[in-house]
């Protein structure tokens, strides 16, 4: 009896992650270059009465066992690397990945990792994010650029009003074995960790790397109307563990009105 | 008199063993892969107590139902659902197990694995990616940028009662499952075999639950009133 009242609970808290996956899911359906992310559930142990195969008291086998579960656990939250939609901005600096592969950032010497393209330019003239970390290798714009423009390859040119280049370069990707295994740290921006292996760096269009665009951005790849049936489906789920809560509870006070 | 109580009273607990399964199948009506249990007494030999009362042993046993999960679409290459019969093959500390939940990932080195880590095992050990474009077939080959990467093993079952279930959607073959190539299976990449609890059934079997208790505490009352007026009268002349 009690045991139903926590496994019940159990599935309720289990929707209730569900919910908040897919709440942040839904707050970041428009955040550039968001990645959603998905919660996965496991059942849990078995508590064993009878195995299967043992021995009864009138000698015979018994053909299968006798075990309850206990419930359900939130296992992982899984990120899925699936490409968002393209949007078109006109803007020279915001850039798309094609495929596979993030922008290097310089997080105070370490390198963090990101799919979100829109960049600006620093007071010092170089390439960054909107929270002012660099992108790596660096791209500079001179003062007195007038055009600027990259290549699917990544290679890009800054050029001043009568055409001539003032710097030039080549932009590098990074790719991952595992991207699940990133994690997030928030402001669009990964880390890697064991479960992501090292990166392998490498340029545009190259060796499996995607290509990148530009004047274009990669939106959030949340699709709304998944969000919305799984959210659904989660909430009914809760609502009959609470059924299931209720019914212990009733089922508890018969036992308790037993004696009067 | 305290025979009746007793036959009530197991009757009582069968009931509640009962609604322990209900509710961990509702718990996981949205685990993926989860498949369904339901409890079920086998009823043995009679014993008979004085004339008018049989009892009856009660074996309990869990029943695993293996019927399939619909299958969602999540687009994810390394999502896999098995359409027909089989299982995939798992490695763990503790031996192989066998498994038709398929939201598999990679690890660090490139090899396919459950979401709590342990290789999934393909026709010769674990299956090792190395590349971006994954593709797998439905006869379970697994192809990296156009290279076979090696053959997702598919196990079959003679005898699936015979399976004893482990944590995380997973079952132990203890030896008599009679492990066999399995029938007509198809690997479906980009689907997730949902949990086949169908939540209606259990909705009615709670109702049942419920109504059978109230039953019972109503048979229990009453043998009590009576035990209270037979104890209450006995000595009594008029």
């Amino acid at each position: 009896m009690i045991r139903s009242l926590w496994t019940a609970a159990t599935g309720m808290e289990a929707q209730q992650i569900e919910q908040d996956v897919i709440a942040n899911n839904l707050a970041n359906v428009n955040t550039v270059g968001f990645k959603k992310s998905r919660a996965d559930f496991q059942d849990l142990m078995y508590q064993v009465f009878a195995k299967a195969g043992s021995e009864m008291s009138d000698g015979s086998l018994l053909p299968v066992g006798f075990e309850i579960g206990m419930g359900v656990r939130p296992m992982a939250t899984q990120r899925l690397f699936s490409q968002g939609d393209y949007q078109q901005t006109g803007n020279p600096f915001d850039w798309a990945i094609e495929g596979d592969g993030f922008f290097q950032l310089d997080d105070n010497g370490e390198t963090v990792y990101t799919r979100a393209g829109n960049f600006k330019v620093s007071r010092d003239g170089y390439l960054c994010d909107t929270a002012g970390l660099q992108l790596t290798p660096e791209v500079s714009i001179p003062e007195g650029t007038v055009v600027f423009s990259l290549d699917s390859g990544g290679t890009w040119s800054a050029l001043d009003e009568v055409g001539t280049v003032l710097s030039s370069g080549r932009i590098e990707l990074a790719r991952f074995l595992n991207p699940a295994g990133l994690v997030g740290i928030g402001r669009n921006l990964y880390e890697k960790t064991e479960g992501s292996g090292e990166p392998t760096t490498g340029s545009p269009g190259e060796e499996g790397f995607g290509t990148v665009t530009q004047n274009y951005l990669e939106m959030s790849n949340v699709n709304v109307v998944d969000e919305m049936v799984k959210m659904i489906v989660g909430q009914r789920a809760y609502e009959i563990n609470s059924k299931a809560i209720q019914t212990s509870d009733s089922m508890l006070q018969i036992i308790n009105n037993l004696k009067r | 008199m305290t025979i009746e109580l007793q036959v009530v009273s197991d009757s009582f607990n069968r009931k509640n063993l009962r609604f322990e399964h209900v509710t961990n199948n509702i718990a996981n009506a949205g685990t993926v892969g989860f498949k369904a249990e339901s409890l079920f007494f086998e009823v043995g030999q009679a014993t008979s107590a004085g004339e008018a009362i049989t009892t009856y042993e009660y074996t309990p046993q869990v029943r695993i139902d293996f019927t399939e999960g619909c299958l969602e679409r999540t687009g994810n290459p390394l999502d896999l659902a098995i359409e027909g019969p089989g299982f995939f093959t798992v490695e763990t500390s503790d031996g192989v197990v066998y498994t038709r939940k398929g939201n598999f990932t990679v690890n660090g080195r490139g090899e396919v694995v459950t979401q709590d880590g342990n290789p999934v095992m393909g026709d010769s050990g674990p299956i090792v990616i190395k590349g971006s474009d994954v593709e797998v077939e439905p006869d379970g080959m697994v192809t990296v940028d156009g290279a076979e990467a090696g053959r997702l093993k598919i196990v079959g079952f003679r005898n699936l009662e015979a399976l004893e279930r482990k944590t995380n959607g997973c079952f132990r073959d203890p030896g008599d499952a009679g492990a066999e190539p399995p029938g007509s299976t198809a690997v479906r990449s980009g689907f997730l075999e949902q949990s086949n609890v169908r939540v209606i059934n259990e909705m009615i079997e709670m109702i049942d639950i419920h109504r059978s208790l109230e039953c019972y505490q109503k048979i229990i009352q009453t043998l009590s009133d009576q035990d209270k007026m037979s104890t209450g009268r006995i000595g009594r002349l008029i």
